[in-house]
């Protein structure tokens, strides 16, 4: 099964819902996709926030399953508390100590918990005993034909040592219940494909990046975003979107270029264009200009690399004080 | 036979540092069976890249490597159809074009490098010191003509000659990543414990007996371990420079303690008797005025400067000076230990060598000299005699 990254050209609707937004890989991604595929080697995705680091596994599902993606999409979202072994299974010791109590009275219970192994386990599991984490599920689910697609996301939000707990399931597609003494070991063929996302906020340890494959998500170049735009918003008038494509690109540099910590995003960009659009089909205006006029004198002044530039809706785009100032300085 | 033009690649990454072992060049095989990175040499270095690069290293480095390495098999140039080659490189008749581009590369990337050398030829003085150091230490240096002075803040106290230079420290290639940093700073318990001994406490069972007419509990003696707090010294400005973003990644990794005693101080070439709180070192304080803060239990004071070793210079003045900052300090501090950035080859003859063999123990910045930095911290010296 090979990723061609063309399944999210347009957004997906169920019951008139919108679902999921279309989703634009570039060519190096879907390589790096395909061949965590054929390796069977977990894929490591770095880059800018908002890059669409984590979308990418919503995108793979759904061009592998279609509209059943949801059911071969598992997605596991570490926190900073998070530990590894709940990724796996959790035991529920206080469930297990009542169930203690009750096989006093009941025979067909007392033979319920001598049994063994598998059987143990099955009986743990429909007593909600054991619950099963993440990435057994997506290693029970996952099938040759039909794999499944587990998220890591933001594996770097945990305690530096989380990704060195999980090397071993990963390196083995097999996980162990100790409680009740069960392996289980799947086929390398079956294995899920198994996508991580970091921040990079704290380092992964070596033994854990040897495991992966790495990619990083460059920020798209301006062909892209315009696609993305056009995917997400095929109403509004394109004159809007390529100068709106223009003055961000513009914005972006010269945020860079005065030091700012915080890059914007793609993200950032569908939603300043996504209000932009919906003033400018409503008519409204901004300090008494129509929108597309708002926004070409944003590029004008840009162009012109004037202190002051007029923004429209500056508040989408520019997060912290040290932005505001060097854009807005009348804001002071 | 030569050996293969992927496998020299493999080893010279290998030789600079990538943590790469014989499955990953056999991933590289199986990928390449795979049919994956056959199409041209942008598509080979790619799948490279994919498997084998990760991130925190030079990717400068890595594609340098692979070039070279193409440029070497063009030169050996292996037999046509021989078998054991796994490459497409030298199987296409683009083999050529390729090794042409690969040259032009790598001559490219020289070319880069000797402008790099003749620019940093007139660097002061001091920079000049800093930036050999950097040849130890990896410091990797990058243009930066966009960096305005005005949007730098003051607090970063970028050196302004650097300014000057165009040259900023991105301190990406440190002797120590900042996960060993963080995983070192797990061995020093962050508080001071009181642990009990097999030794029996003599006084307080007796007193215990005296108060109860029997033999209730023995009462056994305590050790204190760890240390209450930490204190880091840091030597700024002059030949520190190219050591500021290293000595900032242990100060931001160090526990920190809340509280009115401070984390940090700061200080110029040596610890006392003024230290200061901020890098402008406008705010200072007296040794002596901080001993009330610890008077009921001491610091760990771990102090980080080169010591005069970077600049390789012997300074007798400065040993003596260091000798009364440090007995002032035993007064506020339990352990003092010595970090030094500057590699411990390059201490020899240096004020270092005196301070490290005379007065405390002296630790490279290092994952080991880390290690025994903090074990020192928690008072367990390990020194070679």
């Amino acid at each position: 099964m090979k990723y061609e990254g063309k399944a999210l050209q347009k957004p997906f609707y169920r019951n008139g819902v919108k679902e999921i937004d279309p989703y634009f890989p570039d060519s190096d991604l879907i390589e790096a996709v395909n061949l965590a595929r054929y390796l069977k080697r977990p894929l490591l995705l770095m880059g800018e926030p908002g890059c669409g680091k984590t979308r990418l596994a919503e995108a793979v599902a759904f061009e592998f399953h279609g509209e059943e993606y949801d059911q071969y999409l598992v997605p596991w979202y570490v926190k900073s508390t998070t530990k590894a072994k709940e990724g796996i299974y959790t035991f529920d010791a206080i469930a297990r100590l009542r169930l203690t109590e009750l096989e006093k009275d009941s025979e067909v219970l007392r033979q319920q918990l001598q049994l063994k192994g598998k059987d143990l386990e099955n009986f743990y599991l429909e007593n909600n005993i054991i619950r099963k984490g993440p990435l057994s599920k997506a290693f029970d689910l996952s099938t040759a034909e039909k794999p499944t697609v587990l998220l890591i996301d933001e594996v770097d939000k945990a305690d530096i040592d989380f990704p060195n707990d999980l090397l071993l399931e990963l390196d083995k597609n097999a996980y162990y219940i100790t409680e009740t003494q069960t392996p289980t070991e799947r086929r390398k063929a079956d294995s899920p494909l198994i996508i991580i996302t970091s921040n990079n906020e704290k380092e992964l340890p070596p033994a854990f990046l040897r495991r992966c494959l790495f990619h990083y998500i460059k920020f798209p170049q301006e062909p892209q975003l315009r696609q993305i735009l056009d995917g997400l918003f095929d109403q509004a008038p394109n004159s809007l979107k390529e100068d709106s494509i223009k003055a961000f690109i513009m914005l972006r540099e010269r945020l860079i270029q005065g030091l700012s910590q915080k890059k914007l995003s793609t993200s950032e960009l569908i939603d300043w264009f996504d209000a932009l659009q919906h003033q400018h089909q409503n008519n409204l205006t901004i300090d008494g200009q129509p929108i597309d006029k708002a926004v070409e004198a944003t590029i004008t002044e840009l162009t012109n690399r004037s202190p002051q530039v007029p923004l429209p809706l500056y508040q989408i785009l520019l997060k912290n004080w040290e932005a505001v100032l060097s854009i807005l300085p009348d804001k002071k | 036979m030569p050996p293969l033009p992927l496998y020299r690649f493999f080893q010279a990454l290998r030789k600079a540092n990538f943590a790469l072992g014989v499955s990953d060049y056999s991933l590289l095989l199986e990928a390449l069976n795979g049919g994956f990175g056959l199409q041209s040499e942008a598509d080979l270095l790619r799948l490279c890249r994919t498997l084998w690069f990760k991130p925190g290293q030079s990717w400068e480095l890595f594609q340098e490597q692979f070039y070279q390495a193409l440029v070497e098999a063009k030169q050996l140039s292996l037999p046509e159809d021989d078998p054991a080659t796994l490459e497409p490189i030298d199987q296409t008749k683009q083999a050529a074009k390729l090794a042409d581009d690969a040259i032009e590369a790598v001559e490219e990337a020289l070319d880069d490098q000797s402008t790099f050398e003749s620019e940093t030829a007139n660097t002061a003085t001091e920079e000049e010191s800093a930036l050999e150091a950097g040849k130890f230490v990896h410091l990797s240096i990058a243009s930066s003509a966009e960096l305005a002075g005005e949007n730098l803040q003051s607090k970063e106290q970028i050196h302004t000659q650097l300014q000057a230079q165009s040259f900023i420290f991105q301190g990406r290639y440190q002797p120590i990543s900042k996960r060993q940093l963080t995983q070192s700073w797990r061995y020093l318990p962050d508080r001071s414990e009181d642990r009990p001994t097999k030794e029996i406490d003599i006084n307080a069972t007796v007193e215990n007996i005296a108060k109860t007419g029997r033999l209730e509990n023995l009462a056994y003696q305590t050790q204190k371990e760890g240390i209450a707090r930490l204190l880091l010294l840091i030597d700024y400005e002059g030949s520190m420079v190219a050591f500021h973003e290293l000595a900032q990644q242990i100060a931001a990794s160090a526990p920190k303690t809340e509280g009115k005693a401070p984390n940090v101080l700061y200080f110029h070439d040596v610890p006392g008797p003024q230290l200061f709180q901020d890098l402008d070192q406008t705010k200072a304080y007296q040794i002596q005025s901080l001993a009330p803060l610890y008077r009921h239990r001491k610091a760990g004071i771990l102090i980080i400067s080169d010591a005069g070793a970077a600049r390789g210079r012997y300074d007798r003045q400065r040993i003596i000076q260091t000798e009364k900052a440090l007995l002032q300090l035993r007064a506020i501090g339990q352990h003092i230990v010595w970090l030094n950035p500057v590699p411990n080859k390059r201490w020899a003859g240096t004020s270092a060598q005196y301070i490290n063999k005379l007065l405390l123990p002296m630790y490279e910045v290092s994952e080991s000299g880390m290690q025994q930095a903090i074990n020192a911290l928690r008072g367990k010296i390990n020194r070679k005699p």
